[in-house]
């Protein structure tokens, strides 16, 4: 649990100083290590808070990030699901 | 005999899948049809405890590229010393001429009876740029009172008020949001090269454009590209024309005349 809330303060820390795209890998890499990994969700509406614009590159759409946060970890999930030997 | 079977594991069952989906779609719908709002309530909270950590990542930055300055070898920088002092003579001789040219243009302009630019812009610190933020958008900080001072859609300059950068898309009581010109899919009109050959540049990120012109259109890499429908404010010259010989077009690229990541300050100017 602790590791947990760690990995919670240092994915809401590295959004102020990571490139998004590397932030984005790092998410992944962690959903594929936790289980039911939604840790980066409050980070990644806070960075659409704070930088997000809807702009036409980002289809229109302000919070993008939280989005792809969102896909990524229940796609990993259901990834996981499927593979027979996971754990 | 009795026999023991594996047993079934809830979590591959094709009913929670349904669930966490319909959860999910549930969950998206409600972030693009009321992160709107969410956005006019949180963003000064939100922006007023990320101030402290914008800041210490500003100064990181700044102090890095004051090191690799610093750091660099004395040979490189005495070559390089003598080649600016050759550009910087270049430089003035060129500002001598358009200062006359300037001078005699705004006489012209008096005597035709058009307005100049003559208000003065308001500096504006930036406390985030790419690549932190993504697709070419700045956080600029207001001061007391100065969120009345500027509306949505001013012009965002840099360079004396020579080079257009984007516009004010977004204000907040202490700070703004600026989109860049440059931001990927963006459009802009824009005039190149000593004839002024009209076109429109889409923004490709991170400070650069690019445009499509007709094969055989008389432009030349480091022809100057001016935003003609924002006040024939700078926008870039042209680094790299790309033609294929299948292709009636030409590809021009250009980017901004400055560096996006190291940009400290900008202006803004009323629209």
């Amino acid at each position: 649990m602790k590791t947990r809330w760690g990995l919670f303060i240092l994915l809401w820390l590295v959004i102020f100083y990571l490139p998004w795209w590397w932030w984005l890998v790092l998410v992944l890499i962690l959903a594929l290590k936790f289980s039911y990994f939604w840790e980066p969700i409050v980070p990644a509406l806070w960075y659409d808070i704070l930088f997000g614009l809807p702009v036409a590159g980002r289809f229109g759409q302000q919070f993008i990030m939280t989005i792809g946060v969102l896909l990524i970890v229940w796609s990993v999930e259901q990834i996981k699901k499927a593979l027979i030997f996971y754990h | 005999m009795k026999m023991n079977y594996r047993r079934a594991d809830e979590r591959r069952s094709p009913r929670r899948f349904g669930w966490s989906l319909v959860i999910l779609i549930l969950f998206l719908s409600g972030i693009v049809f009321w992160g709107a709002k969410l956005s006019t309530w949180f963003y000064g909270p939100v922006a007023l405890v990320s101030r402290p950590f914008l800041a210490v990542g500003k100064v990181t930055v700044d102090l890095a590229t004051d090191l690799k300055q610093f750091v660099r070898f004395k040979k490189s920088l005495v070559a390089e010393n003598q080649k600016l002092k050759l550009e910087n003579l270049r430089l003035k001789n060129i500002w001598q001429s358009n200062q006359t040219i300037s001078q005699e243009n705004l006489e012209l302009k008096k005597i035709v009876g058009l307005n100049s630019r003559s208000e003065k812009p308001l500096l504006l610190a930036v406390t985030a740029r790419p690549i932190i933020t993504p697709h070419d958008i700045l956080i600029v900080s207001l001061g007391d009172d100065q969120s009345r001072l500027i509306k949505v859609g001013d012009l965002v300059t840099t360079g004396g008020g020579q080079v257009l950068l984007g516009r004010v898309a977004e204000i907040y009581r202490s700070s703004a949001k600026i989109k860049l010109f440059t931001s990927f899919g963006d459009q802009v009109i824009v005039a190149i090269g000593p004839k002024s050959i009209p076109a429109i540049a889409k923004g490709l990120g991170s400070g650069n454009f690019s445009l499509s012109l007709p094969r055989g259109t008389e432009i030349a890499v480091g022809d100057s590209v001016f935003a003609n429908s924002y006040r024939n404010l700078l926008l870039g010259s042209v680094g790299a024309i790309e033609a294929k010989s299948s292709d009636p077009y030409i590809r021009v690229l250009f980017r901004l005349p400055i560096n996006l990541y190291e940009l400290k300050w900008v202006e803004i100017y009323e629209n």
